[in-house]
């Protein structure tokens, strides 16, 4: 440091040359300047670890927001549909279906009924029931015609 | 040495070997009292071992150390008194007052000259500290306070006849 120091001090009061100047420091406790200096550099050292993390956690959070997003698409792409429910139930397992019905019936929606219905026509578990010859006579057949639908008048021989 | 990353531990340390205790005196003739002084020059430190590898080169590092050494004790003051006063002028006369009402135990020529420095204006009190203590050339000076040297040499002979004065007072 003494390349900076300017010696030739323009006129000072003689008590000003005179002192000591180091007498003039002040005191500071015993290994003060050592513990300083290890605080300073743990200090300057673990600044340069935040760097490190600050990769790191860039890196998280783009693979965070990624996995949002892909569950996001997922969660998406299985809407929940009446078709879809249907669907998963016909992969079921007779066991597990027994399972599903004596548990879940309760939770059943109207859509739900209705779905299964139009997979499952009526006329599949309906046995309809011929008309007699009495009946027949009785019945004015262009009348009863117009109460039936075409399909089923296709399954049945009208007596005469 | 301090841009090598395995040296550079090593560079720091005999950086603040040569320096550190002549800036823990120059700092605390600003804050005067020890804690503060210690504070101040922890938080210098760490601002120079951070910039230091970024240092343009445009001052002397000396210079340059010492800039950032001013500027953290002056700014230290001016937080530590911003509640009660409003400006860092304001705030050095209420130091000032606190040690004019200080008593001086010892007759010591060397404690009166102390006090002295320390009831100086704040301006005066860096111009002497810098100049009769660190024997700072005024070139130097004026890259650390940011004054003209014709400043600087009014500053420092105000301040000189101020501690005469007041050591005659007292003797």
């Amino acid at each position: 440091m003494d390349q900076h120091k300017d010696h030739n001090q323009e006129s000072l009061p003689n008590f000003l040359k005179d002192l000591d100047k180091k007498a003039l420091e002040y005191p500071v406790p015993e290994g003060f300047f050592d513990n300083m200096q290890k605080s300073i550099l743990s200090e300057i050292n673990e600044v340069q670890i935040p760097k490190k993390g600050k990769t790191v956690s860039f890196w998280l959070k783009a693979v965070s927001i990624a996995a949002i997003v892909v569950i996001a698409i997922m969660i998406g792409s299985q809407s929940n549909t009446s078709e879809n429910n249907t669907n998963v139930f016909v992969d079921l397992s007779d066991e597990d279906m027994q399972w599903y019905m004596d548990n879940y019936t309760a939770d059943w929606s109207s859509d739900d009924v209705l779905a299964m219905m139009e997979n499952d026509p009526i006329e599949e578990y309906t046995d309809i029931i011929p008309l007699t010859t009495i009946e027949l006579e009785e019945t004015d057949v262009t009348e009863m015609i117009e109460h039936l639908d075409d399909d089923v008048l296709i399954n049945y021989d009208i007596e005469e | 040495m301090i841009q090598n990353d395995a040296e550079r531990d090593k560079g720091f340390k005999l950086l603040m070997d040569k320096y550190q205790s002549s800036m823990y005196q120059h700092i605390r003739r600003i804050v005067v009292h020890h804690d503060e002084a210690a504070d101040v020059l922890q938080n210098v430190w760490i601002k120079i071992l951070r910039a230091i590898s970024s240092f343009k080169g445009e001052s002397s590092l000396y210079t340059w150390m010492y800039r950032i050494c001013t500027n953290e004790s002056l700014t230290h003051l001016r937080k530590q008194n911003r509640r009660r006063t409003q400006s860092i002028e304001d705030s050095d006369d209420g130091l000032r007052k606190q040690v004019a009402e200080t008593e001086i135990d010892s007759h010591l020529i060397e404690e009166k000259l102390k006090k002295a420095i320390l009831l100086l204006p704040q301006k005066q009190k860096l111009v002497f500290s810098l100049r009769y203590f660190e024997e700072m050339n005024y070139a130097d000076m004026s890259e650390v306070l940011g004054t003209s040297v014709g400043g600087l040499k009014a500053s420092y002979h105000h301040a000189v006849k101020k501690i005469e004065a007041y050591i005659k007072e007292h003797n």
